[in-house]
């Protein structure tokens, strides 16, 4: 259902899904949910969409805007493991989606 | 006159507390929940040198936040209770992460000392850590330790009479820089606050200003008790920080503090407290392992076999020590049928009392090998992979991916039981969702309703047998489900949390700590639970054995339907008898009402109650056999009402020892009460709907 909705969405911007691979990226300041990037590689978070409390708990999880994660498991809008502060955390994914990430250099 | 020493144990998930408390109090140790919550309260004693200490194992937390129960019990309890000492322990292998807590206890100025545990896995990959670096940069004792096998128990001791006899509460100060943003107005709110005196008696002033800005809701609820007009200026303050942070920054002011600890902890760490060898690109064993475990083909493959293989030691492995536990009974109540003179006593003694205990025992078996085979999943940590891979699944119906364990414990896959299936729900930290999980477990085909099931489908249906089970099966999740869910959008109406669960390095269990898990639970289950179990099976004896009939009436019929009288007579039969004016809309006649009713103290006695109810001789072996004949040739009888009736039996009230489990977790009778009236309900709408249905389509014969 989501993906359907998610489809259309992208056809009225103008069927860039066709060609562009990530198409579930966010166009403006290149960053993406950590729902879909790619696993094996470190992102830095940059924004938590989401209420005070979800990013209170995350926060105290060790996930907050400027720390670097580790994606262990993940892609394709699957729930994610990421590590960070060398412990491991799993995600279910309506949270990984709202944690915005980019990559991280090097 | 002995002293005695309060010492709380505090620490994250996973970092070895448990092992740690099992380990200083052996099994001396008293398990009780927290008044009207479900967090676990466990407390033990320890004597040293005369002293006598009282260790209060808090719940696991990562911080000390409003926003869990958890944390509020940790910190309500270090507050409230003002133990002498708090033990934090730590795993010291990932010391960045453990000392968040750590920084957050000494902000509340309590009296701690600091355990690095697993001191033998940091020297395996070669990290040195620097103790008395460490001790000094905090201002606490350290002890390293490796709790598994008891090493530095001696000098942890030593260091809590030390730590309590030394350090008067709270008179050193901790604090860490929050960044320019943050610091200046921090200040200023902690200097109001301690001018007015304000919650001082319980909080410093700085920490107190710090959850003003974090918008701690326990806090703000107790400052505007205590000052309302102070209050209502700190969160005017704490508002203009958090609006500069949301403007400058894009972020809550929670966010920037957790920035900053985790800062304070790197730097500390960094200068030249841990060294680890330059070499660490090797991956560690628990990252291979969960390549295999989490992976998206081989991850649910892997956990199909691991569920199975619980639900198959708990079930065929329980199945021999049951059965000697209802032999010993069976012996019991015979030897008391001979011992004693015919009458009221005796069938009070052997059916009443001998029964009820026999049924409490027999779970025993079932509840301690449950207990041990989730005790082992909760140790190495591999449940949490559990709840990480079903949670998608799960949270369509508002559930969680820890209600897997109850739901298949509970019978998922046929044959299980609700009552250690409820108690499975503790493994679940959301209460909303473990209420829902708990009200939905009965509805899976426990292992008392499988010969229920399979009398019916074998008097009525020829062929398909095993697929009629499978569909049953099948039914069960699909009702238990939607149960679920329309739960959770009515009365358990409320977010579903996040999903955010550390995944816990693997580890292998301590024979020592599965032992003491599982003894722990099901001692709590004999003592509690056991006791009411008991008295609620006297009751519906009585209930199905009075009044009894007149002796002259009695002599009037033949003896063969001696026992069907006396079971028409008693109040039992005579509800079942009223109830009839509104089940006969599902096709439901006295003797199935009555054979319900008996089904309540255990869904096994409905056969045995149909069998009196249909004028068998009620310990006959082959009442089954000949019950099944007698209802074959019953007009009343149709495959129809066979279908009607096994659906009734799979929803229908859960059996008192499960209403008895459900009022012990879930704290209060009212839940017990709204089961057994929701099950109720919508087992006879359903059945109301087949039957009707089924008339309607001419299925009657």
């Amino acid at each position: 259902m989501r993906g359907f909705r998610e489809l259309f969405k992208s056809w009225k911007d103008g069927c860039p899904w066709l060609t562009n691979p990530n198409r579930f990226d966010l166009p403006k300041e290149g960053l993406k949910p950590l729902s879909v990037a790619d696993p094996g590689k470190k992102f830095k978070v940059c924004r938590i969409l989401g209420g005070r409390s979800a990013c209170a708990r995350l926060a105290h999880m060790g996930i907050y805007p400027g720390v670097e994660v580790e994606l262990l498991c993940g892609g394709c809008n699957a729930p994610c493991i990421v590590k960070v502060h060398n412990v491991t955390i799993s995600l279910g994914h309506g949270i990984s989606q709202k944690i915005l990430v980019e990559e991280a250099g090097g | 006159m002995t002293k005695e020493l309060v010492v709380a144990l505090a620490g994250n998930p996973n970092c070895g507390k448990s092992t740690l408390f099992n380990e200083l109090t052996g099994g001396r140790q008293h398990v009780s929940n927290y008044p009207g919550i479900t967090v676990e309260r466990k407390e033990g004693f320890l004597t040293f040198d005369g002293l006598r200490l009282k260790i209060v194992d808090l719940p696991g937390t990562y911080s000390l936040t409003a926003y869990s129960i958890e944390e509020l019990v940790a910190r309500d309890f270090i507050v409230d209770e003002k133990p002498h000492v708090v033990v934090n322990i730590v795993d010291a292998t990932s010391l960045d992460r453990h000392l968040y807590l750590t920084i957050q206890l000494l902000e509340l100025g309590v009296p701690v000392v600091l355990v690095l545990n697993m001191m033998d896995m940091v020297e395996q990959r070669g990290i040195t850590i620097d103790r008395e670096r460490l001790e000094k940069r905090l201002g606490i004792p350290i002890v390293p330790m490796v709790a598994r096998i008891g090493k530095g128990k001696e000098e942890l001791i030593r260091a809590i009479v030390e730590t309590a006899h030394r350090h008067p509460r709270s008179n050193q100060k901790f604090t860490i820089s929050y960044g320019p943003d943050i610091d200046h107005h921090l200040h200023e709110m902690e200097r109001i606050i301690a001018e007015q005196g304000f919650l001082v008696e319980k909080y410093p002033p700085r920490w107190v200003a710090l959850k003003y800005l974090e918008e701690d809701r326990q806090i703000i609820e107790k400052g505007d008790l205590a000052d309302r007009e102070l209050s209502e200026r700190l969160k005017a303050m704490a508002g203009k920080i958090a609006d500069h942070i949301a403007k400058t920054l894009d972020t809550y002011p929670e966010a920037v503090i957790a920035d900053y600890r985790y800062g304070f902890i790197t730097a500390l760490l960094k200068d030249g407290v841990v060294q680890r060898p330059s070499v660490t690109s090797k991956r560690e064993l628990t990252d291979i392992l969960d390549r295999f475990l989490t992976n998206r083909l081989l991850g649910p493959i892997i956990m199909v076999f691991v569920l199975y293989l619980v639900y198959t030691i708990t079930f065929k492995y329980s199945e021999l020590p049951v059965e000697w536990v209802n032999r010993f009974f069976g012996l019991l109540a015979s030897y008391g049928a001979r011992a004693l003179p015919e009458g009221p006593l005796r069938s009070l003694i052997v059916d009443g009392i001998i029964g009820g205990v026999g049924n409490v025992f027999s779970f025993v078996p079932l509840i301690v090998l449950m207990f041990l085979c989730i005790a082992i999943l909760e140790d190495t940590g591999y449940l949490a992979r559990v709840a990480y891979m079903l949670d998608r699944v799960f949270r369509i119906f508002g559930l969680h991916g820890n209600s897997v364990m109850a739901l298949i414990i509970g019978g998922g896959i046929a044959g299980g039981c609700a009552v250690p299936g409820v108690m499975a729900t503790r493994t679940l930290r959301s209460s909303k969702e473990r209420l829902a999980t708990i009200l939905v477990t009965p509805f899976m085909n426990c292992g008392a309703k499988l010969p229920v099931y399979a009398m019916i489908i074998a008097t009525f249906f020829e062929a398909g047998r095993a697929q009629i089970m499978l569909i049953l099966t099948i039914l069960s999740w699909m009702i238990a489900l939607s149960a679920a869910w329309i739960l959770r959008s009515t009365v358990l109406r409320g977010p579903s949390t996040p999903f955010l669960l550390e995944l816990p390095v693997y580890r292998l269990p301590t024979l020592k700590g599965l032992l003491i898990h599982t003894w722990e639970r099901t001692w709590q289950y004999m003592k509690k639970a056991g006791t009411l179990i008991v008295a609620i099976t006297v009751l519906l004896w009585a209930l199905m054995s009075y009044p009894k009939p007149p002796e002259e009436v009695l002599n009037s019929i033949p003896p063969e339907s001696h026992s069907q009288f006396e079971l028409e007579y008693s109040i039992a039969g005579r509800l079942g008898k009223s109830l009839s004016y509104i089940t006969k809309f599902c096709g439901f006649d006295w003797k199935i009402n009555v054979a319900l009713f008996g089904g309540f103290a255990a869904k096994e006695v409905i056969l045995s109650t149909l069998g009196t109810a249909y004028a068998l001789g009620t310990e006959d072996e082959e009442s089954t056999k000949s019950l099944s004949e007698r209802i074959r040739n019953d007009p009343h009888w149709t495959p129809l009402m066979a279908w009607v009736f096994m659906v009734f039996v799979m929803i229908y009230a859960p059996c008192m020892a499960t209403l008895v489990v459900i009022a012990k977790e879930t704290g209060s009778l009212r839940w017990s009460i709204f089961s057994l009236v929701f099950n109720t309900a919508i087992a006879f709408m359903l059945a109301v709907g087949m039957y009707q249905g089924g008339l309607a389509l001419g299925l009657s014969r």
